[in-house]
């Protein structure tokens, strides 16, 4: 299957079908889209994902004769399937979990702050709690050890025993990783994790947390929402948008490679 | 033989407490800038690549070489500041060739600072040293 992308499409649910989509396929990018014409000739492209304000008259016209699927990522498009912003979520990526490194022992609390709205939180915790904190917000303590890419943020987590995710969305990868998240937000999770949206509630889970005959328990919490990542994850939404698009066959490559890839991470 | 990579001499309270070292033990300073008031050897910053006995920097910058300086034998990070705080940007890979790295061993300016910096690195504080003290210089270079 050839598959045309748009270059930064800034949706979650784009990082989540990409990132699965690039496992199986080799994927071409457009980043100029004034060379849109020109790329669907060169690539021949059986799926395209494009923002809908990108999508022309041309493009449409291109899908329509050639047969070729179309995401959209935006409002209102003639797209064969269409994404909204507003519905736009992230979903666990289970690939993560082949960074798992079980030889490293785990402790303290780490805290990711990647905007302004987590920075009242981090610096209470800073000036509180024995926390290290990472991120994009730069926290006034030295106790904030700076910006980690993604490779050393799986580092962090394997040597986390638990994280505190203030709309980082790094609680899937803390639990694929066996790092119990406190979550900070508004709606309202499974009852599995632990959620806060003021200094009192965050204060109780951190209670919560660090009592010791609550760790089973925590690690029973841990277990359940591990499991329901299995079932549901960024791969089988991938493989269920393949099968509405008629795209059977590559479908079942994507499950394929999931299964055999989630039984080595359960027998490692 | 203990070492000290140093940015400048401005700190005269290093620069006197070297000096008393230099009377009863060898050392060596590795500096940028040169320290007309420091007497004892003095040398380029890049001939630390070349030195094989224990080195101390009390500097953020320069401790990132500290890892890169295969042939000592201990390197010391003395933190008196939390200098990272000042670092903009600070990527996490400088505090993990620093701080966190495995072959720096950390000294501190006050025993209040020990617990922070032990609940942060994950290592033991091997000295608490204030204001460059003589004496525990000299425990660090008898080592």
């Amino acid at each position: 299957m050839k598959i045309l992308c748009q270059d930064s499409i800034d949706y979650m649910v784009f990082r989540n079908i990409l990132d699965n989509l690039r496992m199986v396929f080799d994927i071409k990018v457009i980043q100029d889209m004034s060379h849109i014409s020109k790329a669907l000739n060169e690539v021949s492209p059986d799926l395209l994902l494009l923002k809908s304000e990108d999508i022309t008259g041309i493009v449409t016209a291109y899908c329509k004769k050639n047969k070729t699927k179309l995401i959209a990522f935006g409002d209102h498009t003639d797209a064969d399937m269409v994404f909204k912003k507003e519905l736009d979520m992230l979903r666990p990526n289970i690939n993560t979990m082949s960074f798992k490194d079980k030889n490293i022992e785990k402790s303290g609390i780490s805290v990711f702050v990647d905007n302004q709205s987590g920075k009242l939180v981090a610096d209470f915790l800073a000036k509180n709690y024995n926390v290290k904190i990472f991120g994009n917000v730069k926290i006034n303590s030295p106790k904030y050890l700076g910006v980690p890419s993604q490779v050393e943020k799986y580092e962090i987590l394997n040597s986390s025993k638990y994280i505190i995710d203030l709309g980082t969305y790094d609680l899937y990868d803390g639990v694929l990783l066996d790092t119990y998240p406190l979550v900070y937000t508004n709606f309202n999770l499974d009852p599995a994790y632990k959620q806060f949206d003021n200094l009192v509630s965050l204060t109780e889970c951190l209670d919560y947390i660090q009592d010791i005959n609550n760790e089973e328990e925590i690690q029973s919490n841990l277990d359940v929402l591990k499991n329901s990542f299995f079932k549901e994850n960024s791969t089988t939404f991938t493989i269920e948008i393949l099968n509405v698009l008629g795209f059977s066959q590559e479908s079942e490559a994507l499950n394929t490679m999931l299964g055999e890839n989630i039984n080595d991470w359960i027998s490692n | 033989m203990i070492g000290f990579l140093i940015d400048n001499g401005n700190n005269e309270s290093m620069v006197d407490n070297i000096n008393s070292l230099s009377r009863v033990q060898p050392c060596i300073v590795f500096s940028g800038a040169l320290v007309p008031k420091l007497q004892t050897n003095v040398l380029q910053r890049y001939e630390a690549f070349h030195y094989n006995g224990t080195i101390i920097t009390d500097n953020f910058r320069l401790c990132q070489q500290l890892p890169h300086l295969g042939y000592c034998k201990k390197r010391y990070y003395y933190i008196q500041n939390y200098e990272w705080m000042d670092a903009e940007p600070l990527p996490y890979r400088i505090i993990k060739n620093t701080l966190l790295h495995p072959s720096v061993e950390l000294i501190v300016n006050d025993q209040s600072q020990v617990k922070l910096m032990e609940e942060l690195t994950n290592k033991k504080v091997k000295y608490v040293m204030n204001n460059w003290d003589v004496n525990v210089l000299r425990q660090i270079a008898d080592e």
